[in-house]
């Protein structure tokens, strides 16, 4: 008897070890958004403004389809309309995701132009990684590598659409619990508050544009221009603790700032350029995946603020990304890059940041009409009279911010800007 | 029997599974926890506590906010127009200041003078744009009662949009003096601002609260960033308004924080800006 309850008891155990090994083994699996937590905390405290990682990786247009077949442009210098849809799809917990469509561009087209629907857009194609942590989602990354534009339906939607430029992919992602659409409130119907331009999307050479069949008008903005001091930029960026000592160097209109023999700070007073150079050794190269969250630490660490910046692009092997001022949802352009950085992390272990000192936080009352801004078809056929149409590859409605060193006011003026041979500029300066 | 050795290998493998990995597990999280603790403003605000400072229940919640531009209203705006509608009073402008004297002064409680001048200011023949303000117990003291004006749901912590009720020994109001922002524009969509306890705990990590004192009001509202050209308009941001008192001495000061990106609004430094060159 007592050996039958010996052996039963050893049953008993055996099952009991394995069920919790079970069990723990499906906490691990679960767990490593634990472990990558604390990290996200500590580097984010040196920011001490409200912007997180997701801030930095947020969508930066909002078009909305009407349930005929137009398509607008929304702005408005009152409602955070990108900002009012991530609060929307936060709200929803996205389930299961499955691809509708690939390699077919009418569909994705007809997708692009869905009636009655809301469409974000990133300027550049961004990791589904980011998408879930600018959303507060867990969408299968395994499924879906990356998203060009967000779709939602307004009428009680169901499901949304994830959109990737590159093969035409189209995603479709169930809505799962907390069902409720009232976020969407603003976008229904015609808010006063916010405006509206109209526009068209079109497959293009294979490439997705957005363009302006009408001419329209935009207003114009006044911000003062901020100087961060190059000193403090500096020393956040190199030193690695408050007790390593940083040397600064001063030749001609460049400063130099050291710490050991890796780290180097390159200020030039001429254009406000800060240059920073560092090596990593090869087990601190971020890989391609860590590349946006690593690039987030970094820029949080210069203690610059955040509110305006945007991701703008990836590219050179997709090792480096551009980050840009926007102003209402359209990117801001300076000669010197004033309010933009580059940073970019060579296979090779070399990590390189580009920044401006100067970048605009406060926005001034200003007394000036809107500007009136021509259709893209006029653009493209004054471009293709002067031969220079074939050159470019991308068009965008963004704002001019020229320098002037002497002002600490800047008007922030409508235009278009053509991506000819690689690097954007104001479409007037092919024209002469 | 030896399947019975089997079950017991498997056990003891199984065994030391478990423990190896709960023993990770329980190892890791503390870690996570510890790392949290440097970093949390529960532990600053422990700190506090131990440096004799006594405050209140601080919240956590994020709200957002507008830069906003707006104009004094001056002799001849909106508010000296307003005054015509005003009965049984008798007021003069001087600068951006409406004084006003009741005729027959007007019986409110001390304890809770907002009572009754709630329903005053809603008469615009009592008081001119009185139902853009709102009773703000923080600014009030002793026998003047300040009403805010209130512009996208926060009330105007500086004087630029304020009235304030002078109230006699025997609970009396007899006059009041007025301020008014007209044309309050947003200029820019909302942004998140910081935390009322973060605002509080940036503050004591900036050494600007001393020990051995109360925190006795922190309040959102909007201050002037900045007076421009630009049609005289100013520009103004959400700050967190901290008042303290030392225990001691019982001095009082008041700071104002920037509730975009935590930094102090110096009120004595007046920024001014030139816009010219954007209107031009």
């Amino acid at each position: 008897m007592t050996k039958r309850i010996k052996i039963k008891w050893l049953d008993i155990a055996l099952a009991t070890v394995v069920i919790i090994s079970l069990i723990l083994s499906g906490i691990i699996w679960t767990n490593p958004f634990q472990y990558d937590h604390p990290r996200d905390t500590s580097s984010g405290n040196q920011n001490t403004s409200a912007q997180s990682i997701g801030d930095l990786y947020l969508p930066t247009q909002v078009v909305k389809n009407s349930s005929g077949q137009d398509q607008n442009l929304l702005y408005s210098s009152r409602v955070n309309l990108v900002r009012q849809a991530q609060r929307q799809i936060k709200h929803w917990q996205l389930g299961w995701s499955v691809l509708v469509k690939n390699n077919n561009s009418d569909v994705y087209l007809s997708y692009l132009r869905q009636p009655d629907s809301l469409m974000l857009s990133y300027s550049d194609p961004v990791p589904a990684t980011i998408f879930n942590e600018t959303f507060a989602q867990t969408i299968d990354t395994s499924r879906i590598k990356q998203v060009d534009h967000i779709l939602i339906h307004l009428n009680h939607p169901r499901s949304i659409y994830l959109l990737c430029d590159q093969g035409y992919r189209v995603y479709r992602v169930r809505i799962g619990r907390g069902n409720t659409d009232k976020y969407l409130k603003p976008f229904i119907g015609n808010t006063h508050s916010i405006d509206k331009v109209a526009v068209e999307h079109k497959i293009i050479n294979g490439k997705t544009l957005l363009l302006y069949p009408h001419s329209f008008s935009l207003p114009v903005f006044g911000y003062q221009v901020t100087a961060q001091n190059a000193d403090t930029l500096s020393q956040n960026l190199i030193s690695s603790n408050k007790r390593s000592t940083v040397n600064t160097n001063h030749n001609g209109h460049i400063t130099t700032y050291r710490d050991g023999d890796d780290k180097r700070v390159f200020y030039d007073h001429w254009n406000g350029e800060i240059h920073y150079r560092n090596f990593l050794s090869k087990q601190d190269v971020p890989a391609s995946s860590e590349l946006y969250s690593y690039f987030y630490r970094l820029i949080a660490r210069t203690g610059i603020p955040l509110n305006n910046l945007r991701y703008d692009g990836i590219s050179q092997h997709q090792r480096m990304i551009s980050y840009r001022s926007y102003v209402e949802g359209f990117p801001i352009y300076n000669h010197d890059s004033y309010g933009a950085i580059k940073v970019k992390a060579a296979n090779d272990g070399k990590l390189q940041l580009w920044m401006s000192l100067y970048n605009i936080q406060v926005p001034l009352p200003i007394d000036r009409q809107a500007e009136k801004i021509p259709s893209t078809t006029t653009v493209f056929n004054e471009l293709r009279e002067n031969n220079k149409l074939k050159d470019i590859s991308d068009i965008r409605v963004g704002y001019l911010w020229r320098s002037d060193s002497t002002s600490k006011v800047v008007r922030l003026t409508p235009t278009y800007f053509v991506k000819y041979n690689g690097s954007w500029i104001n479409y007037q300066k092919l024209e002469k | 029997m030896n399947f019975k050795r089997i079950q017991w290998i498997f056990f003891f493998a199984f065994l030391l599974f478990d423990v190896i990995i709960a023993g990770s597990l329980l190892v890791e999280n503390r870690f996570i926890i510890a790392n949290n603790i440097g970093d949390n403003s529960e532990v600053i605000m422990k700190e506090m506590r131990n440096d004799s400072i006594t405050f209140n229940k601080l919240s956590s919640r994020v709200h957002t906010g507008f830069y906003i531009s707006g104009k004094r209203s001056a002799s001849d705006g909106q508010l000296d127009s307003a005054t015509s509608r005003l009965r049984n009073q008798d007021q003069h402008f001087n600068g951006y200041t409406l004084s006003s004297e009741f005729d027959r002064s007007i019986r409110v409680d001390p304890q809770a003078p907002e009572e009754r001048l709630n329903q005053l200011i809603k008469n615009s023949h009592q008081v001119a744009f009185g139902s853009h303000y709102r009773y703000n117990p923080a600014l009030s003291k002793g026998q003047t009662v300040v009403y805010s004006q209130v512009i996208e749901g926060r009330p105007l912590m500086n004087g630029d949009g304020q009235i304030k009720f002078h109230m006699n020994n025997s609970g009396e109001v007899t006059g009041y003096n007025q301020t008014y922002l007209e044309d309050a524009t947003v200029l820019r969509p909302d942004t998140p601002l910081i935390s009322q306890k973060k605002a509080v705990t940036w503050l004591y990590k900036h050494n600007q609260i001393p020990n051995n004192s109360r925190i006795r009001w922190c309040q959102l509202g909007y201050s002037r960033l900045m007076t421009t050209n630009t049609d005289n308009k100013n520009v103004y941001i959400p700050t967190w308004t901290v008042q303290m008192k030392t225990k001691n001495s019982g001095e009082v000061e008041q700071i104002a924080i920037n509730a975009f990106n935590s930094t102090i609004l110096k009120n004595n430094q007046q920024t001014s800006i030139n816009t010219d060159s954007l209107n031009r």
